[in-house]
């Protein structure tokens, strides 16, 4: 009996230590994770016509580091979700347009499409028709992104 | 009375050595490491574009050192290349959504010296040329951006 209760003493220290050095309580998290992961995201609907071949951006600002994500949620042509692929992306504002590293053809879906890491300062989406719109269309991306 | 007499002339001789001591020291000018010193490069580029009635348009630049960054109207034509002298807005912000808001501009004509400057520190800015209602057709126009 005796044994039984240091045996349990015992593990519950050894558990105590692991759990106070991983950083880790019954409540949670007690110590800072990486840069980026407990950032609160700010959803911004990015909106507008996109006509044949032509292409739109959004800028915005990140204050902390982390990662953005861009869903086409919708895109129609004369009002009619159309099947066709569009391009999506995310860069930098350089000169007239934005510089987009990381891009991706895409239908309209509730699903991000494309997410990269986005560090302090300022970032833009951008979407274009490369070549696949009959006639231009109305869009909606929506950009979560770190604040 | 004498010992106090000798005691005060000996207090006063040795305060006087203290100022002058405390004084007149060498002084030597301020030295710095020159090497510390990074210098200001610039970049230029030029913003050209055919700006509509009530329109506005913007060029986003990355400005890597704390410096001044200058706006030059260079020059605003009707389509058919005739110069003009209609004052037309410009500024200086930082890109968000879809356009530049602004957080200094002017109404400026064109003209061969720079027109706004404004000291910016690192990060990325925008350039913006916009009408401010006089304009009644569409121009072209020039602008040159300085930045370091």
């Amino acid at each position: 009996m005796v044994r039984d209760v240091s045996i349990r003493v015992c593990l519950s220290a050894t558990l105590l230590t692991v759990l106070a050095v991983s950083g880790c309580s019954e409540l949670g998290p007690t110590t800072p994770q990486g840069p980026g992961i407990n950032n609160p995201i700010v959803v911004k609907p990015f909106s507008g016509t996109l006509p044949l071949k032509g292409v739109q951006f959004y800028s915005f600002t990140v204050t902390t580091g982390g990662t953005t994500m861009l869903t086409l949620v919708d895109a129609k042509e004369n009002g009619v979700t159309t099947e066709a692929l569009i391009t999506i992306g995310l860069g930098s504002p350089r000169g007239t347009q934005c510089l987009a590293s990381n891009v991706l053809s895409v239908k309209s879906g509730g699903k991000p499409q494309v997410s990269g890491p986005t560090g302090k300062g300022v970032h833009c989406a951008v979407i274009f028709d490369p070549g696949n719109l009959t006639s231009e269309a109305t869009f909606l991306v929506n950009i979560a992104h770190p604040q | 009375m004498r010992s106090s007499f000798a005691f005060v002339a000996r207090l006063g001789l040795l305060a006087s050595v203290l100022v002058t001591g405390a004084s007149c020291n060498t002084t030597t000018a301020p030295s710095f490491d020159n090497s510390q010193i990074t210098p200001l490069v610039f970049t230029t580029q030029t913003f050209a574009g055919s700006l509509p009635v009530n329109g506005s348009l913007f060029y986003s630049i990355v400005v890597t050192q704390q410096g001044p960054v200058s706006l030059m109207l260079a020059a605003v034509q009707t389509p058919g290349g005739a110069a003009l002298t209609t004052p037309v807005g410009i500024g200086v912000g930082v890109p968000a959504g879809t356009g530049c808001p602004r957080t200094q501009s002017q109404t400026t004509p064109p003209g061969l010296a720079a027109q706004m400057t404004v000291t910016l520190n690192p990060g990325t800015y925008c350039a913006a040329v916009y009408d401010v209602g006089n304009l009644s057709g569409a121009v072209n126009f020039a602008m040159r951006i300085t930045y370091p």
